[in-house]
């Protein structure tokens, strides 16, 4: 491709050229033969240098944080990416621009519509390396597509934009409290027990007097503390401290309208945080913990266990649960809105594909058919038209019959003609649409090509708009583009259902059931159609409680705050304590939390 | 003792400068014809070429010229064989001057090197301008100028760059010349635009379609395998769109039909009848 200045050497050249053919000056004319000579040179030069693609590059990716190179990141913790792109051609590229492709929120300070890089020559069997600042605020995959490569000859006269793919992924673990320091881990205690000590397997109280507090009704007598008692002439007890892990199940809601992408960030980046702060807290605890994700498909356990390799399993399926979009239900709407976004996107991480001329249906399909009416029912009265713009090709026959059976020659001369007439008033009439569908050609097949290149999937989306805007929405989603989208979202459902809080109901029925005492749970959800959900969620509790196992509920405050209220009443009634992190997780706000429920469990075993 | 002051680096082309000089005194005893000049004037525009390369141009040239040699006769026989005029120009102060005169060599070099200059200036500047503006294509909407670190090349190179404008200059002028030949002084202009028209567009298609078969070729062998997949569902697709588009809308029409037919019972249910 020709860039700005070119462009403005071809016109140079040209009118050079042009001019001294006209006013037969040929040694005017060869200076412009010989600019335009200059400017196919250098298009040639770039086709050979770029030519054999990727081949002839390699490239290397590294994370660092101040430890040196990693494989995972932190939320929040920020890390530095280096690129190293090596040529290994025999034809060096005179001027490059390496561009790395900011992964799907990921943060970079630079200049908005950039992409952080670098520019210069690439020798033959030389280097060109950039590192970059990457921030990533939520927990998920950072997915590192590739680089973008606007290789130009030495003049910048001609330009070749390429996309190197690398897809390398790295896991974003949420990050608690702990995580938001500087990354140096702080010892605040010695929990671990002595040597030749071990704690308890069994719930009991230890013989470490931890406090002395008023006598509450339920309190044993053996616990009640006669000396103090009658020095204070109140009844006080003894408060011992515990030496019993606690089991705690952390169980997530992943169900749909949790995965859904709000500005800041889904409602399940946010719950992985608090639950991730759970897990390092009960790991500094040394108390066993488990996690329980269901959805609306499945519910996956990972049973109570305690160490780092499963802390760290746990923490990772929170990643990747993270980055899941949500699910996006078939629609029927006009896919139009949803190509410039789309084109957009594609057009960026498959450049070659997207660009490629031979996506282009081919003219002979657009201009005479065969009819490929679809079934769209958007575009008006010009998208009818232009869906059957196939049977124009009856009216000459039509006409002639007519003619025969009229016997009218005027007739007869009007058969001729009515075919080549009606079609050009029709392709006059519906020019956007050749262009909507060329667009269309071009999404549908980059979309089936990333599924495997099924020839009928382009056929299907070429056919079904449902389908295709389906399709296009999940990509948009998957690439986090579905957030800056034009048209609004579907509106949200007027009645809601209860079986998102009967799949929550029934993970946490499985962790009562396998629970061993004593348990602690700690129930993670949003406050969407939270009205509907309110007495799933409170038999549950009653549940848990009946057990005498405790229960914490934490709880995405969304935008509507409809029966948080009452849930909050009905759960203290219960003695279950609600966190709402919407409004910002206090720094050991869940630590203390846990080591008060800790307490409670030791007492009421 | 004061520091001894740097010397001040040699320009390249003046050892190679006195070699031809050199040589051209003693290949005149060798030769009959100026062929023999040729060698060292390759040599003096060597002199501008990084030094492991410039030698080899000189060897290169060297045989063939001695080959050349053997025929008796000089590059001005040459060109008088191939102008079909008098080779040497009378006046340089006519009007005709001006324009190229295919027939006369001093006309034809002179605009070569006009040629030349033109396209070397226009370089010089580019790479100038190259400081200041953004070269590089990008997408819209972004504002700005580039944040990005850039190391420029060195604006080095010049002397292939002057052999490449040579060679093309050379070559667009044997082409008018030929093409003057050709239709000889009782053509009109406009048999003389034709042709012009007709070798530009027909050497820009033939340098186009050449490079483009062989840079595909390339391609061809280094296609990732998405893109692989992209040209294979492409193939197939063409192939098989017409049987698979009518398979489709039949399907398309039950799956809509399908959906309509919910439709309908539910704005039916929805209405309170209890039989759609």
């Amino acid at each position: 491709m020709l860039t700005t200045r070119g462009w403005w050497w071809l016109f140079h050249a040209s009118w050079t050229a042009g001019l001294g053919l006209l006013l037969r000056l040929e040694g005017i004319s060869f200076l412009g033969f010989m600019g335009l000579a200059w400017l196919l040179a250098s298009w040639v030069r770039l086709r050979l240098c770029c030519a054999g693609f990727p081949a002839v590059v390699s490239m290397t990716r590294e994370v660092a944080d101040r430890g040196g190179a990693v494989r995972m990141l932190r939320a929040g913790r920020r890390v530095v990416v280096k690129v190293r792109l090596r040529h290994r051609g025999r034809l060096g590229w005179p001027l490059v621009r390496l561009e790395d492709r900011v992964p799907d929120d990921g943060a970079w300070n630079g200049a908005p519509g950039w992409w952080p890089g670098v520019e210069g020559a690439l020798p033959a069997g030389g280097e060109l390396a950039a590192q970059w600042p990457l921030d990533f605020p939520l927990p998920g995959v950072a997915r590192f597509e590739g680089l973008r490569l606007t290789v130009a000859d030495s003049l910048g006269l001609v330009a070749s934009v390429m996309f190197l793919r690398d897809g390398t992924e790295y896991p974003v673990l949420p990050a608690g409290a702990a995580g938001d320091g500087d990354g140096t881990g702080v010892k605040r205690a010695n929990l671990m027990p002595p040597p030749g000590g071990h704690r308890h397997r069994k719930p009991g109280g230890s013989a470490e007097i931890l406090d002395i507090r008023d006598y509450r009704i339920g309190d044993s007598p053996r616990w009640i503390a006669w000396k103090q008692s009658a020095r204070r002439d109140r009844v006080l007890v003894k408060e011992f401290e515990n030496e019993v892990p606690v089991r705690c199940q952390v169980i997530i809601d992943a169900t749909t309208p949790v995965r859904r992408w709000q500005p800041g960030g889904s409602a399940f980046c946010r719950l992985s945080m608090a639950a991730a702060e759970i897990l390092e807290v009960c790991d500094e605890l040394r108390d066993p913990v488990g996690m329980i994700i269901t959805s609306e498909v499945e519910a996956s356990v990972e049973r109570p266990n305690r160490g780092g390799r499963h802390s760290l399993r746990m923490l990772q399926r929170l990643a990747r649960e993270s980055s899941v979009p949500a699910d996006q239900p078939p629609v029927d709407e006009d896919p139009w809105p949803l190509f410039e976004p789309a084109a957009k996107l594609a057009m960026e991480i498959y450049p070659e594909l997207y660009g490629s001329p031979d996506l282009l249906p081919g003219w002979n399909r657009l201009l005479i058919g065969p009819g490929r009416p679809g079934f769209s029912r958007h575009g008006g009265w010009t998208g009818w038209i232009f869906r059957h713009r196939g049977y124009v090709w009856l009216a000459p026959p039509a006409i002639l019959v007519a003619a025969y059976a009229m016997a009218s020659p005027w007739l007869c001369m009007a058969a001729t003609w009515s075919g080549p007439i009606l079609w050009a008033i029709i392709r006059t009439i519906t020019a956007h649409h050749t262009l909507r569908f060329r667009e269309r050609k071009r999404l549908a097949s980059v979309l089936a090509a990333r599924q495997g290149g099924d020839p009928a999937l382009v056929d299907a989306m070429l056919e079904d708009d449902t389908l295709l805007a389906t399709r296009l929405r999940a990509f948009l989603a998957e690439h986090r583009r579905d957030r800056f989208l034009p048209m609004p979202p579907p509106p949200p459902l007027t009645t809601f259902s209860r079986a998102r809080a009967e799949r929550l109901a029934r993970a946490v029925r499985a962790a009562v059931a396998r629970a061993r005492d004593p348990e602690c749970h700690f129930l993670l959800t949003d406050s969407s159609g939270l009205p509907a959900r309110l007495d799933v969620l409170v038999s549950a509790a009653r549940l848990v409680r009946a057990r005498r196992h405790q229960l914490v509920v934490i709880l995405d405050e969304g935008p509507e705050r409809a029966g948080v209220s009452q849930l909050v009443e009905a759960m203290a009634r219960l003695r279950v304590p609600v966190i709402l992190t919407r409004t910002g997780l206090a720094k050991g706000e869940v630590s203390k939390l846990i080591t008060s429920v800790r307490r409670m469990s030791g007492r009421s075993s | 003792m004061s520091a001894s002051r740097p010397a001040a680096p040699l320009p390249a082309f003046v050892p190679a400068l006195g070699w031809a000089l050199t040589l051209l005194v003693l290949l005149q005893f060798t030769g009959r014809t100026t062929w023999m000049l040729v060698p060292p004037a390759v040599l003096a525009l060597a002199g501008f070429l990084p030094l492991p390369v410039a030698p080899g141009f000189f060897f290169a040239c060297l045989p063939v010229c001695l080959l050349l040699e053997t025929t008796g006769g000089g590059p001005e026989e040459w060109f008088d064989a191939l102008l079909g005029a008098p080779v040497r120009r009378g006046s340089l102060g006519e009007a005709s001057l001006l324009d190229l005169q295919a027939d006369e060599l001093v006309s034809v070099l002179l605009w070569l090197a006009i040629g030349l200059c033109w396209i070397s200036g226009f370089r010089e500047l580019a790479h100038l301008s190259m400081l200041k503006s953004d070269p590089f294509p990008g997408p819209s909407g972004r504002g700005g100028p580039s944040p990005l670190p850039r190391s420029m090349p060195s604006a080095g190179g010049r002397g292939w760059a002057a052999i490449e404008m040579l060679a093309l200059g050379a070559g667009i002028l044997v082409v008018i010349i030929f093409e003057t030949a050709f239709l000889g002084e009782q053509a009109g202009y406009s048999a003389l635009l034709r042709v012009r028209l007709a070798s530009l567009g027909g050497g820009f298609l033939l340098i186009f379609l050449g490079v483009r078969t062989v840079t595909s070729y390339l391609h061809w062998n280094a296609m990732p395998v998405l893109e692989a997949g992209l040209v294979a569902q492409e193939a197939a697709w063409r192939e098989g769109t017409v049987e698979l588009g009518a398979l489709n809308r039949w399907l398309t029409w039950m799956r809509v039909g399908t959906r309509r037919r919910a439709e309908r019972r539910w704005r039916i249910l929805s209405r309170g009848r209890t039989k759609p």
